[in-house]
């Protein structure tokens, strides 16, 4: 289950930047709400668990510190994201051949770093093994 | 014979189980119907999404 809910995100993250580059803002904006549901939805099944004592403290110990991370790297790719942005516009607004040359090579980093970043939010749901583990105790 | 607090361990994991699958599988859906019906958008709405989604994700205190 948890191997096909990664595969699944992947394709989703993939999909996006693969199929086509018409429409990329809106696309990327898509799969950055729809990573935002999984990451809010998992937060609010995990904790009520963990305050009410029904998952062990070494679990929710590692829980707490995977979603945190997962969180922190959601909102980088977040800032990212809106910075790719106004970097597109920049490029459009640019008369200069060599800085608009410039501007698209800094706007293909600037995207690498925005899936690199969604990617490790998404990661969080690897670190959910903890609770098959506790499912065998 | 049967081991009660085994039984009840794993019903409790299950219930927190549970809703992390619903909440994965209903953000996937969210995306895929999302981008089959995709049309064009002002930037500047896309920024507001992407900051409002960047708020509703809780910090884990």
């Amino acid at each position: 289950m948890r191997k096909i809910a990664i595969s699944v995100l992947s394709i989703s993250l993939i999909l996006v930047f693969a199929v086509s580059c018409a429409l990329w803002k809106e696309k990327a904006t898509i799969t950055y709400e729809g990573t935002g549901q999984i990451l809010s939805g998992v937060y609010d099944a995990v904790k009520p668990a963990c305050d009410s004592g029904q998952l062990s403290v070494e679990t929710c110990v590692n829980l707490k510190d995977a979603y945190n991370k997962a969180r922190a790297a959601y909102i980088v790719a977040g800032d990212t994201l809106i910075l790719s942005m106004e970097f597109e516009e920049s490029i459009a607004k640019t008369q200069d051949a060599v800085a608009k040359k410039e501007l698209q090579a800094k706007l293909s980093i600037l995207m690498k770093d925005y899936t690199k970043n969604l990617n490790e939010a998404v990661n969080l749901v690897r670190e959910f093994e903890i609770l098959y583990n506790e499912l065998g105790r | 014979m049967l081991d009660f607090k085994k039984v009840e361990d794993l019903v409790e994991g299950v219930t927190t189980l549970i809703p992390v699958v619903g909440s994965i599988i209903s953000g996937v859906v969210f995306i895929v119907e999302s981008l089959e019906g995709v049309k064009q958008e002002d930037v500047e709405a896309l920024k507001a999404k992407i900051r409002k989604a960047q708020e509703s994700i809780a910090k884990w205190g």
